[in-house]
């Protein structure tokens, strides 16, 4: 007996390495992609609990330490804040008359009055574990309405900024697969000049994104701080959301497209909140 | 090691997942974090064995699967394969706070690099350029940089023995 359990256990450990190899290779197989396997959803939400209580936790811990600072920062603001009020109110009035201006040009041109999107804001709870990857879970899920491949925006310094997609959707929580990452594509196009192109990340958020295939014809018209925007010439996004703004153009010689890097409209250093485009419906819905 | 340590090593490592995805969010270099489930693991592992190692790792790595973008398994082959590696030094090499298991952290952190170079070129090619960079430089001096702190809290809830304990073994 004692013969025998000694090899047998002596190769445990490296059998058992096989095993998991092969279990985490299939799993990989089946799953690459497919990011509304079963398995990982029920393990996604299974976990989100948990991301959700840590992220509330530290939040509440970070907020108390923060609120005697933040008091007399409020005294400064609202201060400020009544100044404003005084200019806006005259604002709103011409805001008033424009918007009916507006209204009834629209109506000549027969443009559509109201937005066909409805937003579910969420909050970021957690990101990606590791740094090979880029993923923002949101504390939203298919609970709240939110399916696969709806587009994610933010508002920030005035602007309505493309933030990613849902890839994968889980009871409590969702993860947006953020424009940095370097596996996410968005068809876009120059505000102005309305040259197209293929907005892409580089796997940092303190990286600059890239714009390819931009014809070489473009570069006369194009100039640093150029807003791009989405181009909609694809399902998932819509058009007109702005993307970020032109910080450099380069010529490569070997190409026959200009490469353009531009700065996120969004910062995602500091990204909290986010809006879903629940209404949005595209191909894969 | 016991179960009951066995048990408290698979929960810390769960813990550390998630925290991984949430607090250490804040304790980045330009953009890149600390990979405490690795070091944790690595530590645990020389003490533990083969068999825990890699069912540790295993676990651990499945666990990251569930909140990451990566394919199903990346992690959990990647972890696996350190527990293993990290284990069969069991009885051979003996940590002290500092030098060994900054060793031990290079190493890992090269090994996963290496083997996520491999998964990445069949699943994701576009991400190989980010495996070494400047950022897997970070990412090794941050892992060494956390280990004494983990190493002492491994020590302090007893999952790692006292000083000397080891050697006895």
């Amino acid at each position: 007996m004692i013969k025998v359990g000694k090899p047998i256990g002596k190769y445990r450990s490296s059998s058992l390495l096989v095993v998991l190899i092969i279990i985490s290779m299939v799993l990989m197989v089946v799953t690459s992609g497919r990011y509304n396997f079963s398995l990982k959803k029920i393990g996604n939400t299974f976990f989100s609990v948990f991301q959700i209580a840590v992220n509330s936790t530290t939040g509440f811990v970070k907020n108390t330490f923060n609120s005697i600072e933040e008091l007399r920062k409020l005294k400064d603001e609202h201060e400020g804040v009544l100044k404003l009020l005084e200019s806006y109110q005259t604002r709103d009035r011409d805001f008033i008359e424009l918007k009916q201006e507006n209204l009834s040009l629209k109506k000549q041109l027969n443009f559509k009055t109201a937005s066909e999107y409805r937003f579910e804001s969420a909050e970021i709870v957690a990101q990606e574990p590791g740094n090979l990857f880029s993923t923002l879970i949101i504390n939203k899920g298919t609970r709240d309405g939110i399916l696969r491949n709806m587009p994610v925006i933010a508002y920030q310094n005035g602007f309505q900024g493309l933030v990613g997609k849902i890839v994968e959707t889980s009871l409590f929580t969702s993860k947006v697969i953020p424009l940095f990452d370097n596996i996410a594509f968005v068809a876009s196009r120059m505000l102005e000049s309305r040259y197209e192109g293929l907005v892409n990340g580089e796997g940092s958020k303190n990286s600059y994104l890239i714009m390819n295939y931009v014809t070489k014809n473009a570069y006369k018209s194009l100039k640093n701080g150029d807003l791009v925007i989405t181009s909609g010439m694809q399902s998932i996004y819509p058009k007109g959301i702005f993307i970020g703004r032109v910080r450099n153009i380069k010529i490569p010689e070997w190409q026959t497209s200009l490469v353009l890097e531009i700065e996120p409209v969004v910062d995602f250093s500091r990204l909290e909140y986010v809006l879903v485009l629940v209404g949005y419906k595209t191909n894969d819905q | 090691m016991t179960s009951r340590s066995s048990f408290l090593s698979i929960l810390i490592l769960f813990i550390t997942v998630i925290l991984q995805s949430t607090v250490i969010n804040q304790l980045t270099i330009i953009g890149v974090k600390p990979d405490l489930v690795l070091v944790l693991l690595i530590l645990t592992s020389n003490y533990s064995g083969k068999t825990k190692g890699e069912l540790m790792g295993f676990s651990a790595g499945l666990a990251e699967d569930f909140l990451s973008l990566s394919p199903f398994g990346f992690n959990a082959l990647i972890k696996t394969v350190i527990g293993y590696l990290a284990g069969s030094t069991q009885g051979k090499i003996f940590l002290d706070p500092l030098l060994v298991p900054a060793f031990f952290i290079v190493a890992g952190t090269l090994i996963k690099a290496f083997l996520g170079f491999i998964l990445l070129a069949f699943f994701f090619p576009e991400k190989l350029d980010m495996i070494f960079s400047i950022n897997l430089l970070v990412e090794t001096g941050m892992n060494i940089l956390v280990t004494p702190f983990l190493y002492f809290f491994l020590k302090l809830i007893k999952i790692l023995p006292q000083s000397g304990s080891s050697r006895i073994l």
